[in-house]
């Protein structure tokens, strides 16, 4: 899904320096990613130190292909850290996908732009955002028209989708 | 510089996968001289080990850093269209509900 065409409130959200809420990883996983990787260096360090106490080619081959083995290990980690996200990401994607499709794909129709040809903007009783006047998700809707002044000191919040 | 050093700490991912590709490279370089420094096979295999794949980890832990950012903007991307969507939601049925 390519997200460049999210409004720009979306894509505007800042970004937490930390963990926590604001990413998805879980602790658990941050755990074990670090336990994992941790251990695959722990096994090249012990391959290094092995090999270096051989005087003869033919008997480091073991510690190195240990050391392979535990580099192997530690990428492993790291492999399991993007598939956690990978996952979470998808999750979310799924979730939220039948929603914009139903949003955009509203037909649109001219109704609405004939019934406030001079609005900059257009609002619903009851709804607690301003929008385009061509916004799918006020089309068809009994609009109340709004002036740039009007909809700035109201205390209406812009719509996310048309962006207004 | 306030404003780079706030960057670098919102940032710390990818600022942390370019240093993670620096010293992998700079890890490599230091296996391949050790090796090159050296005729002996017995004596090249603890730099193979040490330089090169040590180095080769840090590469691969600088290129998932940087793909786990992206995961995470994406992820909060999509978490705020969520959010809004759900906003967007609750402002049809109000609207809903107010017409009938």
């Amino acid at each position: 899904m390519s997200l460049s065409l999210l409004p720009d409130a979306v894509r505007r959200e800042p970004r937490a320096a930390v963990f926590g809420d604001d990413a998805p990883w879980r602790t658990g996983e941050l755990v074990r990613v670090g336990v994992v990787s941790t251990a695959g260096l722990i096994g090249v360090a012990v391959a290094w130190y092995g090999a270096s106490a051989q005087a003869d080619w033919p008997d480091t081959l073991p510690w190195a292909s240990l050391g392979a083995a535990a580099v192997t290990v530690a990428m492993l980690g790291l492999v399991a850290w993007l598939m956690a996200a990978l996952r979470r990401v998808r999750s979310l994607r799924r979730e939220v996908m039948p929603w914009l499709e139903a949003a955009v794909s509203t037909p649109s129709s001219s109704a609405t732009v004939r019934t406030a040809p001079d609005a900059d903007f257009v609002t619903v009783g009851g709804m607690t955002r301003f929008h385009q006047p061509g916004c799918p998700l006020v089309t068809g809707k009994p609009v109340r028209p709004l002036t740039i002044e009007e909809a700035r000191t109201s205390a209406l919040e812009p719509c996310g989708v048309c962006g207004p | 510089m306030g404003g780079f050093l706030s960057w670098l700490r919102v940032q710390w991912d990818r600022t942390a996968a370019v240093a993670a590709g620096v010293i992998g490279l700079l890890v490599l370089v230091l296996g391949w001289v050790g090796v090159s420094g050296t005729p002996h096979i017995a004596e090249q295999l603890p730099y193979f080990i040490s330089g090169g794949l040590i180095g080769l980890f840090f590469l691969a832990m600088a290129v998932a850093l940087w793909l786990s950012a992206d995961l995470r903007d994406e992820w909060r991307e999509l978490r705020a269209l969520r959010t809004m969507l759900a906003g967007t939601d609750t402002d049809q049925a109000t609207s809903t509900g107010s017409a009938r």
